[in-house]
């Protein structure tokens, strides 16, 4: 199995697990630990280990919200593991992309969600909107 | 003719829609929304969230009917998404074909409203027009995204 793991400040995992769920539907893969609750990236360290310990046949793919942060400096070294991938700056389409992927290999769903998230960055202002709305066309 | 017909009440999410997408291999897809189609912002959105490259229209349900039934089309592939099950039960009762219809999400109803799976609640209105869908088409089926497990919509009642 492939298990998904958010880690972040604050609740950012865990609000970002009830944003995934309400897209793609309750999904018992994922797992969410946010600083708010265990206050030391140490004891998520510590969980996210025991949890990688007690389920050594599956896969994990760990998606942390900052580079350079606390929570990914401290998780970053499961990623020596070879079940494990680690991927920083996660954000919701990222996230829906990794639950959804249908890829045996670790490493390219996480490539592949990475690419497809930048995609799903767009500004929007009203003159972009205006040119956007004159490209319109349909197929009959 | 439909090959897929699908009821998200998010209508189309890029990525989930993507998925299905890659998975059916239609020619063209089409929404049909009353609401998305009368509103040129809304429109926009939507054609944001569909892939590059994909045939794409967004037409009011009537609309819709007409574009399924147009001779022109008749014989591609379509894969239309709709956002309720009054909206599904009108197409396929005024179009030929239908293969499957799948139902990906239907939010909260509120109290009257059953939990079928995950994403999916149903009340009393949805249950009947469901019931009025199935002898119609193919298949019923009750899936997000290709990778989940198909669920019985009635053993979830």
């Amino acid at each position: 199995m492939q298990r998904i793991i958010l880690a972040s400040h604050g609740s950012f995992a865990t609000g970002l697990k009830s944003a995934i769920e309400m897209i793609v539907g309750v999904d018992e893969r994922i797992e969410s630990y946010d600083l708010d609750h265990y206050a030391r990236p140490s004891l998520i360290l510590e969980k996210v280990e025991e949890k990688i310990r007690q389920n050594s046949e599956d896969n994990f793919i760990i998606l942390t919200d900052i580079l350079g942060g606390s929570i990914h400096n401290e998780l970053l070294r499961l990623c020596t593991l070879p079940n494990v991938v680690i991927a920083s700056g996660v954000n919701l389409a990222m996230a829906i992309e990794v639950v959804i992927a249908q890829d045996s290999s670790l490493t390219n769903i996480i490539e592949n969600a990475i690419a497809e998230s930048k995609k799903n960055m767009i500004a929007f202002d009203s003159h972009k909107l205006k040119v956007l709305l004159k490209e319109e066309g349909e197929f009959v | 003719m439909i090959e897929f017909l699908r009821i998200d009440d998010r209508l189309l999410h890029g990525q989930v829609v993507a998925k299905w997408l890659n998975f059916i291999g239609p020619d063209a897809l089409v929404v049909a929304n009353d609401k998305a189609a009368n509103n040129e912002i809304s429109r926009l959105a939507l054609k944001m969230a569909s892939p590059q490259g994909m045939r794409f229209a967004i037409k009011t349900v009537s609309d819709a009917i007409d574009l399924i039934n147009n001779s022109k089309v008749e014989n591609l592939k379509l894969f239309v998404v709709v956002k309720n099950s009054s909206d599904a039960r009108r197409i396929v009762e005024n179009v030929k074909e239908v293969n499957v219809v799948n139902i990906g999400g239907m939010s909260y109803k509120g109290e009257e409203g059953k939990m079928i799976v995950g994403s999916v609640f149903a009340n009393a209105k949805d249950i009947e027009n469901i019931k009025s869908i199935i002898p119609k088409v193919r298949e019923l089926d009750v899936r997000v995204v290709p990778s989940s497990s198909k669920k019985d919509f009635f053993s979830c009642i």
